[in-house]
């Protein structure tokens, strides 16, 4: 769900929550006065409402006459002023109700007459039986006097009385049955507004319910979507990693997938392994990869400075070290950084490397290095000689009279004369020494931080070793042959080129002064040409 | 409101008390029969107050639940008298009770055998004038038994009681 419907269902839900406070609240008030109003009631019907009004009236009536005819049958000597006494008490204890209770309370148009009647008797009743005592006929006798002139003229207005209260009682009981029908109008409104109010509540519950209800099938829902997403994401990074794995098995690189903080390894392939010779993948290593100690850190540090490396050429370790290229990559995956390296074994490239160099620096008959190479060697030297100014000399050899060899012995021989003269020549020098095949018959000698003098030993003793040797040819007979050589001492500055020239023109000395010998070149025609 | 009726005319004998006091006259003549019982066979007992005071006396209490007022009746239980008189309770079903002022209750056995009441002489020790609802007066023990709080028993508590006769029905 979005934001702005996260906070609309909010809002909705306080004013719905808002709205309920309030119901509630009204619901507690409308019922606290139900309540209350009920607790008066109850009250005021916990005892019998006593109604007497109406018989009390009639009672007053009745004793009137009762009294009356006590006070004749007194006068006429039938009963005892006692017995009359009795009587003015009772209608006493009648009268005395009247005093205390308003009769007439609920007669809605006041009945002067009917009160005045009452107040008579009351009053009369009153004095009368003050002075009623026990056992006195004299004062019976003027009480039964005063009786039986004042009674019978309230005999009808009391009739009045006995109308007005049943009027006023009727209008009390018809107020109390108004006050108990709005009260219970009353209540029955409560109770329909409570009614109202828990029906919205249990609307409202169940509402509520219905809604938990729906978000937890769909949280459900959410769930197994999640837990099958979840299963088939897992299936899918299984397939993957069982993909990947064997892409990496079957790839012609040795492969390894490191982390990079704690080094624990997720993969080497079996080739890899085995080329390294460890048993177990936990114990590889970048360090194990390399035969030198302390090239697994150079590497390392470049990987991490660079976070990729391209063909490092290195001696990797096995059970006999390869040379082998190494690369890396650093790779971000979520929440790790690991490390990629493949490397793939060049020894056979290396090993036809070198032959192709050797190839392409030897001279093919002899062995040693053919012009081309010389050259290069040679020129390496003498640069190094200039730059400590040492002195060098070159010689140049070339082997007298070998087209005779050639026509005499055939191009076998020649060849073999060739390949021993070179070696002879081989023996005889250090290891310094730079030494030629420049084309046919002629050798060339670089002799580095060599002087005159002993230039001219070196080169003495390889023409006489040339001399002595004894080529033995197929045919069991020997050869020998002899060579004249040039000899330039190098000045300082002096080109390769210029050195060789002036030791070719010393051979050319030696070849014309007569052969088998040893020429100096000067140094004048080397000033010449500076 | 309870007792209303009773407490109303308690209150009008406090008010008027004072005025007793001073005349200091019996309130009924204490050997003037004052209640006659009708027995089966036709005769009658006339009992005058000193009858009944020489009898055991039961005091009784009755109180208004709104105020603290209480009342203490002081009188004869209903059943001793009965007893005493030789009248078995089988020989009657109703007691008919009759007023000085004509007015007349049925009281069943079962009320006097459950409830007991008592007819009382005094009300807070003194004797009551029939202009104050004596001299005597049938009391319900309304404070023991709270089902007594109904109409049906307020009407029975009669007062000026002066005869009683037994129903058979």
């Amino acid at each position: 769900m979005p934001n702005t419907d996260v906070a609309r269902f909010q809002a909705n839900q306080r004013r719905m929550m808002a709205v309920l406070v309030v119901l509630v609240l009204v619901m507690a008030v409308i019922v606290g006065s139900a309540l209350w109003m009920v607790v008066r009631q109850a009250e005021t019907l916990a005892t019998p409402a006593l109604h007497s009004e109406l018989w009390r009236s009639h009672q007053a009536n009745a004793q009137i006459r009762r009294t009356l005819s006590a006070a004749l049958a007194y006068k006429q000597g039938n009963i005892s002023a006692d017995d009359l006494t009795v009587q003015i008490q009772v209608l006493r204890s009648i009268t005395r109700t009247f005093e205390k209770q308003h009769v007439f309370r609920f007669l809605p148009v006041r009945r002067p007459s009917a009160e005045q009647a009452l107040n008579q008797v009351i009053q009369l009743s009153k004095d009368w039986d003050e002075r009623a005592a026990w056992g006195d006929p004299i004062g019976a006798d003027i009480i039964a006097d005063e009786i039986s002139q004042q009674l019978p003229g309230l005999l009808e207005p009391m009739i009045d009385v006995l109308v007005s209260a049943n009027i006023s009682l009727s209008n009390e009981l018809d107020d109390d049955r108004q006050k108990l029908h709005s009260s219970f109008l009353y209540l029955g409104w409560s109770l329909l507004g409570l009614l109202i109010g828990s029906a919205l509540l249990v609307a409202r519950l169940i509402v509520s319910y219905l809604q938990v209800r729906q978000l937890s099938l769909r949280l459900g829902d959410l769930n197994q979507n999640l837990e099958a997403r979840v299963e088939e994401r897992t299936q899918e990074l299984s397939e993957e990693q069982a993909l990947l794995n064997y892409i990496l098995e079957a790839s012609p690189s040795d492969v390894a997938l490191l982390n990079a903080k704690d080094s624990q390894v997720h993969f080497v392939n079996e080739r890899l392994l085995k080329r390294s010779g460890i048993k177990q993948q936990q114990d590889f290593s970048i360090n194990a990869l390399f035969a030198h100690p302390g090239e697994g850190e150079r590497f390392h540090e470049a990987l991490e400075a660079r976070r990729q490396i391209n063909d490092w050429e290195a001696l990797l370790a096995g059970e006999q070290p390869y040379w082998g290229v190494v690369s890396g990559r650093v790779l971000d995956q979520i929440g790790r950084t690991s490390y990629l390296i493949w490397s793939y074994d060049i020894s056979v490239r290396k090993q036809m490397e070198q032959e192709l160099l050797t190839l392409a620096n030897t001279d093919s008959l002899t062995g040693i290095n053919n012009r081309h190479a010389f050259m290069q060697l040679a020129e390496d030297s003498l640069k190094l000689n200039h730059r400590y100014r040492r002195q060098c000399a070159a010689l140049m050899i070339d082997i007298d009279h070998f087209k005779q060899i050639n026509d005499v012995h055939g191009h076998q021989v020649g060849d073999l004369a060739l390949q021993a003269a070179a070696q002879t020549l081989v023996n005889g020098l250090r290891e310094v020494d730079v030494l030629g095949r420049l084309g046919g018959e002629e050798f060339a000698i670089l002799l580095p931080e060599t002087d005159f003098t002993q230039a001219r030993q070196v080169a003495e003793r390889l023409r006489k070793n040339i001399e002595n040797m004894q080529v033995l040819l197929p045919s069991q007979n020997t050869l020998s042959m002899t060579v004249s050589i040039g000899l330039a001492m190098n000045t300082s500055q002096e080109s390769l080129d210029h050195l060789l020239g002036r030791a070719d023109s010393a051979l050319y000395q030696a070849k014309t002064n007569g052969r088998n010998r040893l020429e100096t070149a000067g140094e004048a025609a080397f000033r010449q040409k500076l | 409101m309870r007792l209303f009726r009773l407490t109303l005319f308690g209150f009008l004998v406090c008010c008027l008390g004072a005025t007793s006091g001073v005349l200091a006259a019996p309130a009924y003549p204490p050997s003037r029969p004052a209640l006659s019982v009708q027995l089966n066979d036709g005769h009658s007992i006339n009992l005058s107050l000193n009858d009944l005071t020489s009898m055991p006396k039961r005091v009784l209490t009755t109180s208004e639940p709104n105020d603290s007022t209480v009342v203490e009746w002081t009188g004869v239980d209903l059943g001793y008298l009965l007893t005493h008189l030789n009248i078995a309770p089988d020989s009657y079903s109703y007691l008919r009770l009759d007023a000085l002022n004509m007015y007349s209750v049925m009281v069943p056995r079962e009320d006097i055998q459950r409830f007991n009441p008592i007819i009382a002489y005094l009300r807070n020790g003194k004797s009551m004038p029939i202009s104050e609802y004596g001299p005597l007066y049938l009391i319900y023990p309304f404070d023991l038994f709270p089902e007594l709080n109904a109409q049906v028993y307020f009407n029975r508590s009669i007062w000026q009681l002066s005869k009683i006769s037994l129903i058979n029905e």
